[in-house]
C-alpha cells in the first residue's frame, strides 16, 4: 500500500513575547491509504499541534521550522494558500473534539453541513440539502429533515458529532484527521461514535489520523498506532504488535497505566517519574544538537 | 413563546413611560423660571398675569395639575404651547419627520461604516490595517459630535465651502411638502432636485451625529469578531475551505454581532439626544432645535411634549434592538 500522507522531520516551535518553545521535534509519519493509525500521547505531547498543522489551523504564534507533509505526493507546506484551501474540506477533514462548541450556534444544521457540498462539489443550494439530508441518514440520525432545520442547541452530544463525522465525510476525503473526537462524549456514545467513524471509514476507504491520550480507543478504531511525547515519535507499529510486545519503555509505562479490566492480574501503575524525566532529558538533546547544527 | 416575550416587554414599557412624565412634570415645576414671566412684556399688570396664570391652569395646585395633565395626556392631548399658542402634539408631528429622517440617516452611516471597518479590522488582524484603525477609532470616540459639527462648519463649510452647512433644503427651491418627510416623499413624487438637496445638507450634521456612534459600534464588533474567530467553530470551518474573509463573513459576523448590537444599542440613544445639539448648530428645522426653543421659552407643555416623544422613541429602539437579538440569536428564542 502506497501512503496518502508522509510526514518527514518536521519541527515546529511556538514564539511568544520573544521566547521560543519547541512543540514538536523532527516528526516523521506515514499513513497508508485506508488506515485508521492512532496517534497517542499525554496533554502538551504535541499531538493535537500535529493536527492543525495538516489542516493549516495553527494558531498565529506557532512557525514551523523545517520538514515536509507530503499529500498525495504533494508538499502541503509548499502549496499556495488557495490550492491549500482546494484540499481542505475536499481531501483532508477534520472531526474536531468538542461537538458542543465546533458547530456554529446560529447557523441550522443544514446549512453547515452544505457548506463542503456547495463549496467543493459546486451544488446548488436545494441539492446540497437533499445530499446533507442522506448524509445525516448515513450517520443515522433519526428525522434528517427535520435536523436540517435545528440550530446546534437543538441537538445532544452524540447528535452533534454524528453532525461533524457527517461534516468530514461529505466530499469523500482521502484524510481525516480525528482530533480528540470520542473525548468528550460518555462511554456508550463514545462506542456507538467509534463504530459509525469505522463502518463510514471502511465504506469510503477514507484514511484516519486518529488523535488521542486514550489506548482503548486505540485497540477499538486502529490499524496502527505512533506513541508521541514532548513533540517526538517514539515508536510506530501495529497495534497488536505494541499492544502485544511495545519496544519502547514509555510504551509499556503507558500500557501500564491504562486501567484494564478483562485483565484480573494486572495492576494499575502511573507512569515513573523517572522516565518522564529522561524522555525530557532527551527532548533538551535534541533542542541542542539543532542549536549546535545551526550554530557550526 | 417569542411573540409573548415581545409582548410583555411593550407592556413593561408603559410604567417606564409614566416614571418619565412624572420625573418630567415634577422636574419642571421645580426649577427656577416662570413661563408667564418670559411670554409677558415689563408693562403687564399684576391682573394681566393672573389672568394668564388662570389661562394656561398654572394658578392650580401642582397635584391638581398634574391629574389634569395626565388626563389629557390619557386622550392624546399634549396641551397647548405657551410660547406658540399651537397644540403641541401638531407641532412636534411636524417636527418629528426632519428629526426621524436626519436620525435614520445617521444610523445608516454609523452602521455600515462601522461594520466595514471592523470587517477590514479584523481580516488584517495584527497587521498595519488594524493599526490605523484602531488609532482612527480612538480619535473618534474621543471627540463628541458637536466638536465634529463645528470642525465640520469650519474646514467644509468656511474655509472651503463646498458644503451647505444651514438648513434643510436649498432656499432658491419651492417645495410643498405632505407628510414632512421631505427626503422620501420628495423621491417618491420625482422631484430629484429637493432629494438631492435634502440629502447634501443632511450630510455634515448626519456624519457629526454618526461618527461617535460609528467608532464605539466597529471597536466593539471587531473585538467581538476577533474573539469568534478564534472559537472551534471558526476552525472547523476554515478546514471545510472556507477562505479567511468567508469565515468572516458566514460564520463568525453574526455571532460577532449579537454582543455589539446590545452595546451600540446604548449608543444609539446618545446619537438621538445628540440631535438636539446638532440641529441646533446646523439650523437643522427639527425636534431637537424646537426642544430648545421650548426651554429657552420656558414652555413647559412643549417641553414635555417634546421629552415624552423622545422617550418613546428611547423605548421603541431599545425594543428594537431586542428584536434584532432575538432574530440574529436562535438560542433566545426558546424559553
Amino acid at each position: 500500500m502506497s501512503a496518502i500522507l508522509k510526514i518527514s522531520q518536521l519541527s515546529l516551535c511556538l514564539r511568544y513575547a520573544g521566547i521560543s518553545e519547541r512543540i514538536l521535534r523532527g516528526i516523521s509519519l506515514a499513513i497508508d491509504s485506508g488506515e485508521v493509525h492512532g496517534l497517542v500521547g499525554e496533554s502538551g505531547a504535541g499531538k493535537s499541534i500535529l493536527g492543525q498543522t495538516i489542516l493549516d489551523i495553527l494558531p498565529r504564534i506557532a512557525v514551523i521550522e523545517s520538514g515536509t507533509i507530503d499529500f498525495d505526493g504533494q508538499n502541503l507546506l509548499r502549496l499556495a494558500p488557495t490550492q491549500r484551501r482546494g484540499l481542505l474540506g475536499s481531501e483532508i477533514a477534520l472531526i474536531p473534539q468538542d461537538p458542543m462548541t465546533a458547530l456554529n450556534p446560529v447557523r441550522r444544521i443544514g446549512q453547515q453541513l452544505a457548506d463542503t457540498l456547495v463549496l467543493h462539489l459546486k451544488l446548488n443550494r436545494k441539492d446540497a440539502l437533499d445530499r446533507a439530508c442522506e448524509l445525516l441518514e448515513e450517520v443515522r440520525i433519526k428525522h434528517p429533515r427535520r435536523a436540517l432545520r435545528q440550530y446546534p442547541h437543538e441537538l445532544s452530544g452524540g447528535m452533534r458529532q454524528r453532525v461533524l463525522i457527517a461534516i468530514a465525510f461529505s466530499c469523500k476525503p482521502r484524510l481525516i484527521v480525528a482530533d480528540e473526537s470520542t473525548t468528550a462524549l460518555d462511554v456508550s456514545v463514545q462506542r456507538q461514535i467509534l463504530r459509525l467513524i469505522r463502518e463510514l471509514q471502511v465504506s469510503s476507504g477514507t484514511s484516519i489520523l486518529f488523535i488521542t491520550h486514550d489506548l482503548g480507543v486505540v485497540a477499538k478504531i486502529c490499524d496502527r498506532v505512533s506513541i508521541i511525547h514532548s513533540g517526538r515519535i517514539l515508536e510506530s507499529d501495529a497495534v497488536k504488535r505494541i499492544f502485544s510486545m511495545p519496544e519502547h519503555e514509555y510504551t509499556r509505562a503507558l500500557l501500564k497505566a491504562t486501567p484494564r479490566y478483562d485483565h484480573g492480574k494486572h495492576q494499575f501503575r502511573p507512569i515513573p517519574k523517572a522516565l518522564i524525566s529522561t524522555l525530557q532529558l532527551e527532548a533538551k538533546e535534541y533542542d541542542r544538537r539543532i542549536r549546535d547544527s545551526v550554530d557550526a | 413563546m417569542t411573540t409573548r416575550y415581545l409582548l410583555n416587554r411593550l407592556l413593561l414599557a408603559l410604567p417606564t413611560l409614566f416614571g418619565v412624565v412624572t420625573v418630567v412634570f415634577i422636574l419642571l415645576r421645580v426649577v427656577p423660571g416662570d413661563p408667564i414671566a418670559m411670554m409677558t412684556g415689563p408693562g403687564a399688570t399684576p391682573e394681566d398675569i393672573q389672568h394668564l396664570r388662570a389661562h394656561y391652569g398654572l394658578d392650580r395646585s401642582l397635584s391638581a395639575q398634574f391629574v389634569i395633565y395626565l388626563g389629557q395626556l390619557a386622550m392624546g392631548d399634549l396641551g397647548t404651547s405657551i410660547s406658540l399658542r399651537q397644540d403641541v402634539g401638531e407641532l412636534i408631528l411636524g417636527r418629528l419627520p426632519v428629526t426621524l429622517e436626519l436620525t435614520v440617516f445617521a444610523m445608516l452611516i454609523a452602521i455600515g461604516c462601522g461594520v466595514c471597518l471592523a470587517i477590514v479590522g479584523s481580516y488584517w488582524r495584527s497587521r498595519w490595517p488594524e493599526a490605523i484603525i484602531d488609532s482612527v477609532i480612538g480619535i473618534i470616540v474621543a471627540i463628541p459630535d458637536f466638536l465634529w459639527a463645528l470642525a465640520f462648519i469650519l474646514i467644509l463649510g468656511v474655509v472651503i465651502p463646498v458644503m451647505p452647512i444651514f438648513g434643510r433644503l436649498d432656499l432658491a427651491l419651492e417645495y410643498q411638502s405632505y407628510t414632512e418627510f421631505y427626503l422620501i416623499e420628495s423621491a417618491l413624487r420625482g422631484r430629484f432636485d429637493v432629494t438631492g438637496s435634502v440629502l447634501w445638507h443632511m450630510i455634515l450634521p448626519g456624519v457629526a451625529l454618526a461618527l461617535p456612534l460609528m467608532a464605539v459600534g466597529a471597536r466593539v464588533l471587531k473585538s467581538s469578531l476577533n474573539v469568534e474567530m478564534t472559537q472551534d467553530y471558526a476552525a472547523l470551518a476554515h478546514t471545510k475551505g472556507f477562505s479567511r474573509l468567508q469565515v468572516i463573513l458566514k460564520e463568525a459576523l453574526r455571532n460577532a454581532l449579537i454582543p455589539a448590537v446590545t452595546l451600540t444599542g446604548v449608543q444609539l440613544t446618545f446619537l438621538i439626544g445628540g440631535t438636539v445639539l446638532i440641529e441646533r448648530i446646523f439650523g437643522y428645522p427639527g425636534l431637537g432645535n424646537m426642544a430648545i426653543d421650548a426651554v429657552i421659552n420656558r414652555d413647559l407643555p412643549l417641553i414635555q411634549g417634546i421629552i415624552i416623544t423622545f422617550a418613546i422613541i428611547f423605548i421603541l429602539v431599545n425594543f428594537l434592538i431586542d428584536l434584532i437579538n432575538t432574530i440574529l440569536n436562535p438560542r433566545l428564542r426558546d424559553g
